[in-house]
């Protein structure tokens, strides 16, 4: 930022960097030793999803090899991810179009 | 015998009630089996989150997986506590087992990372996860690790069950703190 800029528009180019910032997903990958209802608990602890959002999310999971449980900035993508991963989940980070979703 | 069950106690703890014999032995070698060196159960467990972001794998390192192996050996330790608390019913020969409600979270992950560790040291498969372990008079390894994977499995799930019949969200992400392994302060 230039020398001089007022808190205004310091406040302007943070939201307009924001907003135009690509979002990261969440992408949980699947693996054969899981047992799914943990996986459906694992999701609605981290991101108190309903038993039935956490259980389709989980369901993709399976069927597709990978599910997109959450999309967002990066700093939240993160801490959802280190989440997941603290409870054992296969989890990766992606730019949104990065990946084959 | 009876069927194992776990049950919600009024004192704040889960105890696993009917436990056979070698349901404990399974139990009691869960530390054995998590207690790894760290570069061994970097890769296992913890992979790098920005595997298509090269350049944000340095911050992931830095930041988030020296919490994550923390927060590992943390819940390793309070594993190797709880398995202290082991009884015995004199009527039916089997154990039982109390473990704190707050250490449930700690449970649920352990046992889940010692499957996926027992599943990677052996080679195991989707399609080995659907079969019965061939436990014959002198078992390979990889079946005797599929039965311990069955076993710890069948733990985690008799766990997962009473939280089912209580109320949402009982076990929150207490050990975790609120925003969670990974914030950067």
């Amino acid at each position: 930022m230039f020398r001089g800029a007022t808190q205004e528009e310091t406040r302007t180019e943070q939201v307009t960097r924001t907003k135009t910032a690509p979002p990261w997903s969440v992408i949980v990958h699947d693996d054969p030793i899981s047992l799914m209802s943990y996986v459906v608990d694992v999701l609605q602890k981290v991101f108190g999803y309903s038993t039935a959002k956490a259980r389709k999310l989980m369901l993709e999971v399976h069927n597709k090899g990978r599910s997109i449980v959450w999309t967002g900035d990066r700093e939240r993508a993160e801490i959802f991810a280190g989440k997941l991963q603290s409870f054992h989940l296969r989890t990766t980070i992606e730019r949104v179009g990065a990946g084959r979703d | 015998m009876e069927e194992p069950y776990a049950a919600k106690e009024p004192e704040g703890h889960v105890t696993l009630h009917n436990l056979p014999a070698f349901y404990i032995q399974c139990l009691l070698i869960l530390p054995e089996i998590l207690d790894r060196r760290e570069e061994d159960i970097r890769e296992a467990l913890f992979p790098n989150a920005f595997q298509q972001a090269p350049e944000l794998r340095e911050d992931w390192e830095k930041y988030a997986r020296p919490d994550l192996l923390h927060l590992f050996g943390d819940r390793v330790e309070i594993i190797r506590e709880d398995l202290k608390n082991f009884g015995i019913n004199p009527l039916t020969l089997s154990f039982n087992l109390e473990i704190p409600e707050t250490h449930l979270s700690a449970w649920l992950a352990s046992l889940n990372a010692a499957r996926l560790l027992l599943g990677d040291d052996h080679g195991v498969t989707a399609a080995d996860m659907d079969r019965e372990p061939i436990l014959d008079e002198e078992p390979a390894e990889k079946e005797i690790a599929l039965l311990q994977i069955s076993i710890l499995g069948h733990v985690q799930h008799l766990l997962l069950e009473p939280r089912e019949k209580f109320q949402q969200g009982e076990l929150d992400l207490g050990d975790l703190g609120e925003d969670g392994p990974v914030e950067k302060g």
